[in-house]
């Protein structure tokens, strides 16, 4: 009993001496993290000439949590409307580094769309994801998979019904077919979803054709299955619905 | 700590408190079976009145005020129940207590016999006995050294004789010092136990030949 | 409880409500079910279910048959079958340790949801007595649940006897804090916990 209180009293001490240690080291951290952005924004150049210096920050910054890509990303995004010479490689490695940024996204996302996602959602979670406020848009999106392209993976965009689409294609180890496109363009069209029927009104294809496609989409993660619609009619979802 | 801790035990006072507070368990769940019915009843004497049946609404409202009377009995009950409940508590928390105080009690007796004053006194004379016996093994040491009576009495009276030559010339300068008491080095003059055994006219020769000494000592630097 | 529980947008898309056929895709509906079934049952504190959804206990006094059904969804006419339920509790009971059978030897018995697991319902529990100075004393399961004077907290009232049973036997007596005290009728009625 007596033994019991003292244990319990030593883990509460024990407790609680730990909790204020962590509240310290995290307002150390944080401090130490936005300090390591203000350097980063006011040596932007000088690290990214010097390779040593740069290796070094890396160090650093990889050592408290920061991904230095982020800071990269963040430096560059200051200097990418400016148009003199010195800040060319800096926008040039901001989009490089929002390159990377997009492939990571894609394969993260892939389970749940199949390598197809909403250039709007895109932007959106690497504006979350980021450590720091990063103003991306999606025209610098559109910029940074250009060079992308140059190292011969296949990122597309793609227009559906007015919304503009990344294809990841290197997931589905093929491209998007015109009639896989044509049938996400009806999805958009028809608020999120399309049968047979509706297909076969829209584009006359034939029984074959229409399973052939949904198959195909199905197995890829494009499209979810319903079999509850009206009339006992099996429809054929797209799943960026959800988050939309 | 690291270890568990067996299963904590069910006594006898347990079992006693587990079923008064199942006994108070029921009570309190009869209290709610009868609020729950006389709200009923009050809602049907509404209606009765409604439907123009005063008769069958007063039936109701006498049932009703019957099962308030039970109420008020079973919360008497309920009262010594946790009145029984909360005193055998208490009782056990007093046994606890009077447990202390026992055990507080045993360990200050034992403490006390352990002070008795014929004990002490018994401690003391054990130790004058033990000193005694020191002393006779020091003194059978002593004779062990093979000195005859006489032999030690030469031997004290080197002693002093060398003491008065070492502390003698140290006395002189210290008859001129009046501020500084000669007292600390009282010890040092360790023959005071031996005196007895020295006769006093012996002492006495003694001394005066010493003063005779002294005085020669003094006069020989006018002489030269 | 005046406010009706506000499925997420998910709820609303009617292909989760047809079992995927592509195997990724199922297991994130799964998740996505298993999310929803532990958000609602812990908005209503429901504790246990019937192996096709319906609230068996919950610790808030309403109407079980009231709440909004969580496995059908009438504005957009869609019911997952209950092919798709079983995936489902299995996902929860298997997969993420959410749920277990009442009495595996009975599966129709219904599940416990654990939106809370029972070594939290055990903490909850021996804080409570902890705090209220009644370690070492005996407790009956009644004036642990049900109660209204005897100052258990908002979380425990309530409390499903069985769950509670569960909960002492699976954790508080392993631990060695708890021993279970039997009624005349040989039930379980009351504990010590110290």
């Amino acid at each position: 009993m007596n033994n019991n209180w003292h244990s319990d009293a030593y883990s509460k001490l024990g407790q609680s001496l730990n909790e204020r240690h962590t509240d310290q080291l995290s307002t150390q951290l944080s401090v130490f993290q936005s300090a390591l952005v203000n350097f980063a924004r006011e040596h932007g150049e000088e690290i990214k000439q010097n390779s040593e210096f740069r290796n070094k920050f890396t160090q650093i910054c990889q050592s408290v949590g920061i991904d230095p890509l982020d800071l990269l990303l963040y430096s560059g995004s200051v200097s990418k409307t400016s148009k003199s010479q010195s800040s060319k490689t800096q926008s040039d490695n901001y989009f490089i580094s929002l390159a990377v940024r997009i492939v990571e996204v894609c394969q993260e996302t892939r389970d749940i769309n199949g390598g197809l996602i909403p250039l709007k959602e895109l932007v959106s979670i690497i504006r979350e994801n980021s450590y720091i406020n990063i103003e991306v848009t999606e025209s610098d999106v559109e910029k940074s998979l250009s060079t992308l392209n140059t190292l011969g993976k296949g990122y597309d965009i793609l227009t559906i019904h007015d919304k503009k689409w990344l294809k990841f294609t290197s997931a589905l180890g093929g491209s998007i077919s015109n009639d896989q496109k044509k049938v996400y363009e009806l999805c958009g069209f028809m608020g999120g979803y399309v049968t047979y029927r509706l297909l076969r009104d829209n584009y006359a294809w034939d029984k074959l054709r229409c399973k052939t496609v949904i198959d195909e989409m199905i197995m890829n993660g494009f499209l979810w299955v319903d079999s509850q619609g009206e009339g006992a009619e099996w429809q054929y979802w797209e799943p960026s619905w959800i988050s939309s | 700590m690291g270890q568990q801790p067996s299963t904590p035990k069910i006594t006898a006072q347990d079992r006693a408190i587990f079923q008064l507070k199942q006994q108070r368990d029921k009570l309190k769940e009869y209290q709610r079976r009868l609020t729950f019915v006389i709200d009923k009843q009050t809602n049907l004497a509404r209606q009765a009145l409604k439907n123009n049946q005063p008769d069958r609404a007063k039936f109701y409202l006498r049932s009703k005020k019957q099962q308030e009377s039970t109420i008020v009995k079973t919360c008497e009950q309920l009262d010594n129940l946790e009145g029984l409940i909360g005193t055998i508590e208490f009782k056990l928390i007093e046994k606890d207590v009077i447990y202390g105080l026992e055990q507080g009690n045993k360990v200050l007796k034992k403490l006390n016999n352990e002070m008795k004053i014929e004990k002490i006194d018994k401690i003391l004379d054990d130790l004058e006995d033990e000193k005694l016996k020191v002393d006779e093994i020091g003194d059978a040491l002593g004779m062990g050294s093979g000195l005859s009576k006489s032999e030690e009495i030469e031997v004290d009276e080197e002693f002093e004789k060398l003491d008065q030559e070492v502390n003698g010339i140290k006395e002189q300068p210290k008859k001129d010092d009046v501020v500084v008491p000669d007292l600390p080095e009282a010890p040092q003059v360790g023959i005071l136990p031996d005196a007895p055994r020295q006769s006093l006219e012996e002492a006495q020769k003694q001394e005066e030949e010493e003063n005779k000494d002294k005085q020669a000592q003094t006069y020989e630097p006018i002489a030269s | 409880m005046t406010t009706e529980f506000t499925f997420p947008k998910i709820h609303s898309f009617p292909p989760l409500y047809t079992k995927q056929p592509n195997a990724t895709i199922l297991s994130n509906q799964l998740d996505s079910w298993s999310q929803i079934v532990l958000q609602y049952c812990e908005y209503y504190k429901i504790t246990s279910m019937t192996l096709h959804g319906t609230p068996k206990v919950s610790q808030l006094d309403v109407n079980l048959e009231s709440l909004p059904s969580l496995f059908q969804n009438k504005t957009i006419n869609r019911t997952v079958n209950s092919d798709l339920q079983t995936s489902i509790f299995n996902h929860l009971i298997h997969k993420l340790n959410k749920a277990e059978y009442i009495n595996p030897k009975k599966p129709d018995l219904g599940i416990y949801i654990y939106w809370r697991t029972i070594v939290e319902w055990a903490q909850l529990l021996y804080d409570f007595v902890d705090k209220s100075g009644q370690l070492g004393t005996v407790l009956t399961l009644y004036e642990l649940t049900k109660s209204e004077d005897s100052g258990v907290p908002e979380s425990l009232r309530n409390l499903d006897e069985a769950l509670l049973i569960k909960v002492l036997k699976e954790v508080l007596i392993k631990q060695g804090k708890a021993q279970l005290l039997m009624t005349e009728e040989g039930e379980i009625g009351g504990v010590k916990i110290v």
